[in-house]
């Protein structure tokens, strides 16, 4: 609610795209390095109220997969001939760069 | 118990080499993938399949049900007791030596890990497609324990580039180091039984479906915790806290509880480090957003 609501968005009670009368040239800022960002939700327990953190999908995150099985449970299995079988998975997110996050504290 | 398997080689050339059980020690001993490491030790020509995908066909574990030839994916009854050749007879010898052939559960658990860390790495859901595009970078380990490596742009940060005199060093350098701790990938574990009146039924691919299923909910699980502690910082990893601006700063205007952001500080804030970043994605809770 509080980025939608944000005071002064532009709305179409400013928008003087229809009405012919009033002079109003319109202009374009090229390089406003302004992407439209992805809203990625979290549980209120890891972002906080009030929070807004933007990151720059480009350097911030690096995930690392491990999936892997026990040389003991391979063995088991084929030499035992056992019909029981043990899977190791793990995914881990890490930060790869600080200078990639950015963070806002609203209302204050 | 090495087994002998057959695959076309890098010249096209057919041979037949040994597989062993022992393959998985060597591959862990190397941090490496079992079929990494056959793809090291049988390379294979660019366009055909690699080693292990070839030992697989040859060994008949057939992970997908092939419906044009009417060919059903292996059950877990011919990869556990021998069989699974039945549809190929490659590896079967004239005196027919090769049919209680083992390489099916030899190379079992190898398809196995690649199906899970598949369903890991590409996923189709709502959750976690959009986090697919967040992740700058992503690869596979086949052991807990990881280097991570640290960067260092503080010093081409601070300073701009200053002109350069012909054959000197330049100024500033970008730090790439190990830290000092190892990383370790919290790692949990699925055990697999399978009922001797279930074998029959069960097919490999059924199997892998259960188990990515069960990873896949890990999967959102870690996401979060990290994010977590890539916000919050972690002393334990030595992960610094995101530094937050107070969106007073970017602005005259009156900021409270009533007005907690607006236009100008939004905009202002996205702006804020171009230099250095672009906003691509913002992380909020939902009460924030548009509810």
């Amino acid at each position: 609610m509080d980025v939608e609501a944000r005071s002064g968005k532009p709305t179409v009670l400013n928008d003087t795209t229809l009405r012919s009368n009033i002079l109003d040239p319109k202009y374009t800022v090229e390089n406003m390095g302004l992407p439209t960002p992805q809203v990625l939700l979290l549980p209120t327990a890891i972002v906080g109220a009030g929070q807004l953190i933007g990151f720059d999908s480009d350097a911030a995150l690096h995930e690392i997969t491990n999936v892997s099985a026990s040389y003991s449970a391979v063995e088991n299995f084929v030499m035992r001939r056992t019909t029981d079988m043990r899977f190791d998975f793990g995914i881990s997110l890490v930060k790869l760069w600080d200078g990639a996050f950015t963070g806002l504290t609203m209302g204050a | 118990m090495a087994e002998n398997i057959s695959f076309e080689d890098v010249t096209g050339k057919r041979c037949e080499v040994p597989i062993d059980i022992t393959d998985y020690k060597e591959a862990g001993l190397q941090k490496i993938s079992l079929s990494q490491l056959y793809a090291n030790k049988f390379p294979t020509a660019e366009n055909s399949p690699s080693a292990f995908q070839q030992f697989c066909a040859a060994s008949g574990i057939r992970v997908r049900p092939d419906h044009k030839r009417g060919i059903p994916a292996s059950t877990m009854h011919e990869i556990l007791h021998g069989g699974t050749n039945k549809y190929m007879g490659s590896i079967i010898r004239p005196d027919g030596s090769g049919r209680q052939s083992t390489s099916g559960r030899l190379l079992y658990p190898e398809v196995m890990l690649q199906l899970i860390e598949g369903t890991l790495r590409d996923n189709k859901e709502d959750y976690l497609t959009p986090w697919e595009s967040a992740i700058a970078l992503r690869y596979s380990v086949s052991s807990p324990r990881v280097d991570q490596p640290t960067i260092d742009v503080t010093a081409p940060e601070g300073s701009a580039a200053s002109p350069i005199a012909q054959g000197s060093e330049p100024d500033v350098m970008v730090s790439i180091s190990l830290s000092e701790r190892a990383y370790k990938v919290p790692t949990k574990s699925i055990g697999l039984t399978i009922t001797d009146e279930a074998l029959q039924a069960t097919t490999i691919d059924l199997v892998g479906i259960t188990l990515a299923a069960q990873a896949r909910g890990e999967r959102i699980r870690r996401i979060e915790t990290d994010m977590g502690n890539i916000i919050n910082g972690d002393v334990d990893s030595g992960v610094a806290a995101t530094p937050f601006a107070l969106a007073s700063s970017f602005t005259t205007e009156v900021i409270n509880a009533t007005t907690p952001i607006t236009q100008r500080v939004f905009v202002k804030w996205l702006r804020a480090n171009y230099q250095r970043m672009t906003v691509t994605h913002i992380l909020v809770m939902l009460t924030h957003c548009w509810m």
